[in-house]
């Protein structure tokens, strides 16, 4: 008997001509952990709102949903409220309250329990989740990655037989999200929860499914176990091979033999099964070696500088010292609030240290120099949105120099970005990627000389961020230079010219990419990790692959 | 700073709203100068204890510059009372009463303040809640949501203003584009606040909101507050009875007229300085039997 059955499924919104959900068959079994996936903006988000009359949108439907064997239209609200819980992407705006405990007994308040139920099961779920000692904090004080934690744990309070999950981890950096994915996990296994999660980033939980669901434009791909997944699209022309994990990418352009490995682990060893050893490789790509070449010019120095919000509190930057050269694409990495975003404050001129300085070339640079030398995308992106319409928001920018950009200018960009669809609607209606690629194109619509992006690739689907690492490149040969913060480890290794990591106030490590990631043993990427007893020296998932082919063909 | 450690702070939020209720209702409604120098001393004693004594001490900045501003505004303006002192250029007199009713009522004001300093540590929104949450639940979860929304929406500004300065700032800033730019700020900020609202309230409705709640409450009303709002009671009871009974009244016009002290005076406002002291008396006695516990061990 299945416990949630979705039967021809389609679904189109309101003023809309293309079905979003198109078809759609699928049977989930109690106690499964099933994974939805594929590109930005193919309803994933669609079809798991189907699955809860109160967040189902409106439009034209056909199909049923089945739900213990009853319709779910028929299953009344407060009975969904107890049996299907849902945590959307956002950490910071699923929260209702400003403490926790209120956040943890909201839900069994809304069901109308007494106090001491409401007091049993508050306990029992903060200490399941290890939110004991934050108990009586503010909200605001916890991190994303904790604000998470709290939101799964406020809608497992009423134990639902079903979790639906919506992108969770999108917003949370990989400590952060590997912890969430751990306890969504224990919960499959401890409890027996029927489990459906979308993601983009699927290197850890594509192993943890039961069984894959992949999207495209609405229509449901396949619907199968991963390895069967993996199989079917372990094929470099299929749009989704680039969102396999590496370890089955790599098998499947190596012709490995054996079952497919989908996770670090089992990478490893089918590299082992298949006989792939070590030899010395020259792996400097030539990009790389026109770096080397070139020239440096410095386009900014940073010197000694100090940094702390107040007073009394301890220093956030610590003689920290930069040099970052013109064309570069820096990536700045480092952990939780140590400092990255900080930095950023003080090179694009809102905030100045209180001690050291900022140059360019001989000079030193007050803010308002600073301001109109770069243009800063924030984590944040929506604070960039201020106009009704895409094609206004790409109209109001204004350039460094102070011209507006022409038409034509607008036009290439929103092409680019794949934005030109899109121009009349509202901001705010387009999905998280779409709201990045257009926070993307207005900032460098301001043609500055240096950019500043905090955490551009979150909620990318991997297609894109090549796509996007190509744009970086290309305008970096006309001068433009990028310092990204980034806790994506795969787009610094494949495009970074120089990475950074700060760490206790400072910069305590600078190389490039090869020399960083390899030379690090926990911060490095998953390509490497997987590789590193054969080619030491590997990063990429692309190197990976070749170099095992090189073997395999022999 | 010493919230943590306060006795009052962590019972029942019934006690302290009898406790503040009285305390400031009896001040405000009656001007016996004694009982406003009870609940002054013991407010500004238990402010210190809670805030510290510089943090306190700006609080009297403000407030003694408003009381001595209320003595003279109250003497210009108000010409009741028998003794003049001199005439004022519009031809009325300045008189002695008027002097002493300013400075009863400064008292007073004084008195008030240093309270409210108290009450600001003390009333949480923990409590707020709580109480609330007994009377009517949707009350207390509105609360909650403001509390939450409010610094939400204001960092939120803060935000999209530095990054515009920043990123789209333009050379010449009149006043024109000035406020073309706080216009844009805000409208960004109305649209950010309706779509983040819009999934807040999906959150809301997926856990099933709609409809009767009821309200968790994290104190507990059990044998300690018992104890203590019997004290609160007794002790205030008996305060209360003078001025019940007509034996602290206050009269400045046409002549001066405090009361004079009785035995049901005295003991009234002995026990009020009791009940104003009673938070930092049992703070003390904790702290005793802490000592006490420790050179035990």
């Amino acid at each position: 008997m299945a416990h949630i059955a979705v039967k021809d499924l389609s679904f189109t919104y309101p003023n809309s001509t293309k079905k979003a959900l198109d078809n759609i068959n699928m049977e989930i079994e109690p106690g499964q952990f099933i994974l939805v996936c594929g590109a930005s903006g193919c309803s994933k988000t669609t079809l798991l709102r189907h699955f809860k009359s109160v967040l189902t949108p409106h439009g034209k439907r056909e199909g049923r949903i089945i739900f213990n064997n009853k319709e779910l239209s028929e299953i009344p609200e407060k009975e969904q409220a107890e049996k299907i819980g849902f945590v959307f992407q956002s950490p910071e705006d699923q929260i209702v309250t400003d403490k926790v405990w209120h956040e943890l007994a909201f839900s069994l308040e809304s069901l109308n329990k007494p106090n001491d139920v409401i007091a049993l099961r508050s306990a029992e779920t903060a200490g399941y989740f290890d939110l004991g000692d934050k108990y009586r904090s503010d909200v605001n004080t916890l991190s994303g990655g904790q604000k998470q934690l709290l939101n799964l744990a406020s809608v497992m309070t009423v134990t639902p037989e079903v979790l639906i999950l919506d992108e969770p981890t999108s917003q949370l950096d990989p400590i952060a999200s590997d912890n969430f994915l751990s306890q969504i996990k224990k919960l499959n296994d401890d409890l027996g929860i029927t489990i459906i999660i979308s993601e983009h980033n699927l290197e850890r939980v594509f192993s943890m499914a039961d069984k894959v669901a992949v999207m495209k434009d609405g229509k449901l791909l396949s619907f199968d176990t991963p390895e069967n997944t993996a199989k079917s699209f372990g094929n470099k022309t299929s749009d989704f091979f680039l969102s396999l994990p590496s370890s089955a990418q790599i098998a499947v352009m190596a012709s490995f033999d054996g079952k497919t490995p989908l996770t670090v682990k089992e990478g490893r060893q089918a590299l082992i099964a298949n006989g792939i050893t070590d030899k010395k490789t020259d792996l400097i790509s030539s990009n790389e070696i026109k770096n080397k070449e070139n020239k440096k010019e410095r386009v900014i120095e940073i010197d000694d500088v100090f940094f702390r919000y107040n007073r009394y509190s301890p220093d956030v930057l610590r003689n920290l010292s930069l040099d970052v050269n013109r064309g570069e694409i820096l990536c700045v990495t480092g952990g939780n609030g140590e400092g990255k975003s900080t930095l950023f404050s003080i090179l694009s001129g809102m905030t100045s240290p209180y001690s050291g300085k900022i140059k360019a070339g001989k000079k030193s640079m007050k803010p308002s120099d600073l301001r109109n030398k770069t243009s800063l995308l924030p984590q944040d992106v929506s604070v960039l949105f201020v106009k009704d319409s895409v094609i206004d928001e790409l109209k109001e920018v204004k350039k460094k120099n102070g011209e507006t950009p022409s038409d034509e200018e607008i036009n290439k960009t929103a092409e680019l970005f794949e934005i030109d669809n899109l121009l009349k609607s509202h901001p705010f209606d387009l999905s998280g990627g779409e709201q990045e690629k257009l926070a993307i194109a207005k900032i460098l619509l301001t043609e500055a000389e240096i950019y500043l992006f905090d955490e551009p690739t979150n909620g990318m689907d991997p297609t894109f961020k090549l796509k996007f690492g190509e744009i970086i490149r290309e305008l970096k040969k006309s001068g433009k230079t990028f310092i990204i913060v980034s806790h994506d480890i795969e787009f610094s290794a494949a495009f970074a010219d120089r990475c950074v990591m700060i760490f206790d106030g400072r910069v305590v490590s600078d190389s490039e990419p090869r020399e960083f990631f390899s030379g690090n043993s926990f911060y490095t990427t998953t390509a490497n990790k997987i590789v590193r007893s054969v080619f030491p020296d590997c990063i990429l998932t692309k190197e990976a692959w070749e170099k095992c082919r090189e073997q395999t063909e022999k | 700073m010493r919230e943590n450690r306060d006795y009052l702070n962590s019972l029942h939020p019934v006690c302290p709203l009898i406790y503040f209720v009285l305390m400031t209702g009896v001040s405000m409604m009656n001007l016996y100068p004694a009982y406003l120098v009870c609940a002054f001393v013991s407010s500004f004693g238990y402010a210190v204890y809670l805030k510290g004594f510089r943090k306190q001490l700006k609080v009297l900045y403000f407030a003694v510059p408003a009381a001595v501003a209320a003595i003279i505004i109250n003497s210009l303006f108000n010409h009741r009372g028998v003794t003049t002192l001199f005439y004022l250029p519009d031809g009325n007199p300045f008189t002695l009463e008027s002097v002493y009713y300013g400075l009863n009522f400064s008292l007073m004001l004084v008195s008030v303040i240093t309270q409210f300093s108290c009450f600001n540590v003390i009333a949480t929104s923990d409590k707020t809640v709580c109480l609330l949450g007994g009377i009517m639940p949707s009350l207390s979860l509105f609360i909650s949501m403001v509390l939450r929304f409010v610094p939400k929406l204001s960092s939120h500004i803060n935000d999209v203003n530095r990054y515009r300065n920043s990123s789209f700032s333009n050379e010449k800033t009149n006043l024109k584009t000035k406020i073309s730019s706080a216009l844009s700020v805000f409208s960004s900020t109305v649209s950010w606040a309706f779509e983040s609202s819009v999934t807040t309230s999906d959150s809301m409705r997926s856990r099933g909101s709609s409809g009767r709640r009821s309200a968790m409450s994290i104190y507990k009303f059990a044998k300690r507050e018992i104890v203590f709002t019997l004290f609160l009671i007794i002790f205030g009871a008996v305060s209360l009875i003078p001025v019940f009974t007509k034996n602290t009244q206050v009269n400045y016009y046409p002549e001066a007229y405090i009361s004079p002290f009785n035995a049901i005076n005295i003991t009234g406002t002995a026990c009020f300085f009791i009940f104003c002291m009673l938070p930092m008396i049992f703070n003390l006695t904790e702290e005793i039997k802490w000592r006490i516990s420790l050179s035990r061990i």
